[in-house]
């Protein structure tokens, strides 16, 4: 009877721990952001493919594989002014404008090549706010690329509790233990 | 009637009250629980349970929306406050109106308003005070004499160790007495070589591992509390779900609770304390609920004043009867003045390319640590006292960001190591003066009815001294080391930016010139105990934390045995 007891109280205990005190709303996914992005569709289409001719599939992954379209659209939503927000909705406007009028084709019909030609032409432009668009739009690309659950565990051996600090150890070793931590797990 | 109002004050009355959560309110409530007193913990802020009230404690960086930035308009609620402004740390964040203060000099104050306060917060540096900080004053002449001495606080500083666990290495230097340690971090290469190249050159300049609030290396004490071996994640802000550090949520508060002597009692803003004019003595605190806005009353025979350095100088100043019009125990009228801090302004960095095969592994949750050397067996500068500093060295990694297509991502797949960098912060002693101090608003309330706190604080031409002093002389240090590209910098910083504020109801031998006697009790009210930072004569340079847990550990032993001798 007792052991049922025990049992009873720890099912109340656990189920406590499952219901987020009114203050928890401080801190949950959809508190922090999340609201409606403010790109339309078409627009935010054009921004997935912007990002990933930034960072292309290759032997790995590239940025849309990795959801960093949607990370990079949540930014500018959420963590930027409008001034900047308009600067990029205007920026993927001439991206469009420009393979129009190279390539005779929207950016999305462009063929790999084209599409990294027409950014590396917007990276040198003498026009700052070309330059500044995808400068910005780089960025955060790299931002949601390096900071990928992809890319932190298979690439930057990022491990939450190494359990340990050694204070000087060979360069390589660091990268390997790092390694073998992650393949315990 | 007069039964049903007696039975409503008996319902309301404990044997303690604890105005606080924090880290000393936390040491209050462990030790007067733990005598057998039914005691009454109340904190302003919300409650937080140990590991279910971390929310983001076991998340990834990928795991945050926007990788830790604030968004936009959740930023706005927050008013200018730059601190906790993380989305790992937003949690802790205190919102727009919650406390205004008058900055009558610019003053930066940081706050935990909810359950563990600070603890859950705080650098986790736990360094003693040794003899050469608490004769200070009386050597160098400024404040009043410190009423104890290192041998007073000794062996409530081991009482306080073996309880939190401390991590540290003995290094046999008076001017930091070792103590009760759990196994050290280790150095890394390159602050043992400083640490070298320094004990070579110097007599008196030694670099050690600080000793930290961490388990390195449980003793049952600390299982029994329910924590366990830090692993190192270093991400000890968000809340350590291991209790790897120690915080009042991990530690002092579910071991007080455990004993079926505490009360906790969140949402509950102090107003003021109770003087009981006949009794000569307090009998009680007013409250107000945050949630209902109502003011209640709770009685006590013992209060401890744990509120944090600022709030606790604020509640004693509201505290207005007939025997003190000024704020209780304010018959001197220094109440809220000598407020000091800590002087964090100077900043030394460089590189290192020695030890360029070698590197670190893991995380330390510790720093390098230089004690006091200037002024330390007399005066030997232009300025009063000296500073400790923090010591950090490491490698980065970096990648390069150029191009954009196949080649960016090669790049940014391929991270280079870069050189070692090294760091250095100052940690100052500041001269407590009469003109820095804190006081009521006479016109301005704050949401709770409360008077706004006006802080007056400013740098002393002592403080720019010791700042130059510390940049020349880590320059000289790091450069004698080998080390290249030598930067010192002083921030400016307001003072309070290092959250080390102290003082305002400090200790003393004399009622004439100090407000606390020498064991924290107000002299003129010795029912009521002030044992944060807000006791303090003098500051030292070590982090203050494990000094506020054995003063008020050691407070509260002396607390309950005169409560027993009353009753024989």
């Amino acid at each position: 009877m007792q052991r049922r007891g025990a049992i009873k109280y720890l099912t109340l205990t656990a189920g406590t721990l499952f219901v987020a005190p009114a203050w928890a709303t401080a801190w949950t996914k959809a508190s922090v952001g999340a609201k409606t992005a403010y790109l339309s569709a078409a627009a935010g289409d054009l921004l997935a493919d912007v990002v990933d001719t930034i960072i292309p599939v290759t032997d790995t992954p590239g940025a849309k594989e990795l959801g960093v379209p949607g990370f990079v659209q949540r930014m500018l939503t959420d963590c930027y002014e409008k001034e900047v927000q308009d600067k990029v909705k205007n920026g993927l406007e001439r991206v469009d404008a420009l393979a129009t009028e190279s390539y005779g084709k929207p950016f999305a019909r462009a063929d790999a090549t084209q599409r990294l030609a027409l950014l590396t032409r917007l990276a040198s432009s003498t026009d700052t706010d070309e330059k500044e668009f995808l400068a910005l739009v780089k960025n955060l690309t790299i931002q949601g690329y390096t900071t990928s659950e992809y890319v932190m565990t298979t690439f930057y051996h990022y491990v939450m509790a190494p359990g340990h600090y050694y204070g000087c150890v060979p360069v390589p070793s660091a990268v390997s233990s790092a390694k073998e931590m992650n393949n315990k797990r | 009637m007069a039964n049903l109002n007696i039975d409503a004050v008996k319902a309301m009355t404990y044997d303690a009250i604890v105005i606080g959560s924090g880290i000393s309110g936390g040491w209050a409530a462990k030790e007067l629980c733990e005598k057998g007193l039914k005691t009454l913990v109340l904190e302003r802020g919300r409650d937080v349970k140990h590991v279910t009230d971390y929310p983001t404690a076991n998340l990834n960086p990928w795991d945050f929306p926007h990788r830790g930035q604030v968004p936009l308009a959740l930023r706005a609620e927050y008013g200018k406050s730059r601190s906790f402004m993380r989305e790992e740390t937003l949690q802790w964040a205190i919102k727009e109106g919650e406390q205004p203060f008058v900055q009558e000099k610019p003053f930066t104050w940081t706050r935990g308003y909810h359950v563990g306060g600070k603890s859950l917060l705080w650098a986790r540096q736990t360094q003693r005070w040794s003899d050469f900080d608490f004769d200070g004053p009386a050597r160098d002449g400024f404040a009043v004499d410190w009423p104890i001495r290192y041998a007073d606080i000794a062996p409530w500083y081991s009482y306080v160790e073996k309880f939190a666990g401390i991590s540290g290495n003995k290094d046999g230097l008076p001017q930091l007495p070792d103590g009760e340690f759990l196994p050290p971090f280790e150095l890394n290469c390159v602050e043992d070589h400083l640490k070298g190249v320094l004990a070579k050159n110097y007599q008196d300049r030694h670099v050690v591992q600080g000793r930290c609030a961490h388990l390195t290396k449980p003793q049952p004490i600390h299982y029994q509390q329910g924590r366990a071996q830090c692993m190192n994640r270093t991400l000890c802000v968000r809340g350590c779900p291991l209790g790897g550090y120690f915080s009042s949520n991990a530690s002092t508060l579910p071991w007080a609770e455990k004993t079926g002597k505490m009360t906790l009692r969140p949402h509950s803003v102090v107003h003021s304390i109770i003087y009981d004019e006949q009794k000569g003595k307090a009998s009680g605190v007013r409250v107000v609920d945050t949630n209902t806005k109502q003011m209640m009353e709770f009685y006590a025979n013992t209060i401890f004043v744990n509120g944090s350095a600022l709030n606790s100088n604020l509640i004693l100043l509201n505290s207005i009867s007939s025997r003190f019009p000024n704020g209780l125990g304010n018959d001197n009228g220094l109440l809220g003045k000598f407020i000091a801090w800590h002087n964090y302004r100077g900043h030394v960095s460089a590189q290192y390319d020695g030890f360029s095969d070698k590197t670190t592994d893991g995380r330390n949750p510790s720093n390098g640590y230089m004690p006091r050397f200037r002024n330390l067996h007399r005066q030997e500068t232009d300025f009063l006292r000296g500073y400790a500093a923090g010591i950090g060295a490491g490698r980065g990694s970096s990648q390069n960001r150029d191009g954009l297509g196949a080649d960016l991502k090669a790049s940014l797949l391929n991270p280079q190591i870069g050189p070692w960098h090294v760091s250095s912060w100052m940690m100052g002693e500041t001269v407590p003066t009469e003109k820095n101090h804190v006081r009521l608003d006479t016109t301005q309330k704050d949401p709770y009815g409360i008077p706004l706190l006006v802080t007056s604080a400013d740098w002393t031409e002592n403080d720019d001294k010791m700042v130059k002093d510390y940049m020349e002389q880590f320059t000289e240090m790091f450069t004698l080391a080998g080390f290249q590209n030598v930067k010192a910098s002083d921030s400016h910083s307001n003072p309070g930016a290092d959250i080390h504020e102290m003082g305002g109801v400090r200790m003393g031998k004399d009622p004439k010139t100090s407000i606390l006697n020498q064991w924290n009790q107000v002299h003129q009210c010795k029912n009521v105990f002030v044992t944060d930072g807000a006791c303090m004569t003098s500051t030292g340079t070590q982090n203050p934390s494990l000094t506020y847990m054995a003063l008020t550990a050691r407070a509260a032993s002396y607390a309950v045995d005169e409560l027993k001798k009353k009753n024989r």
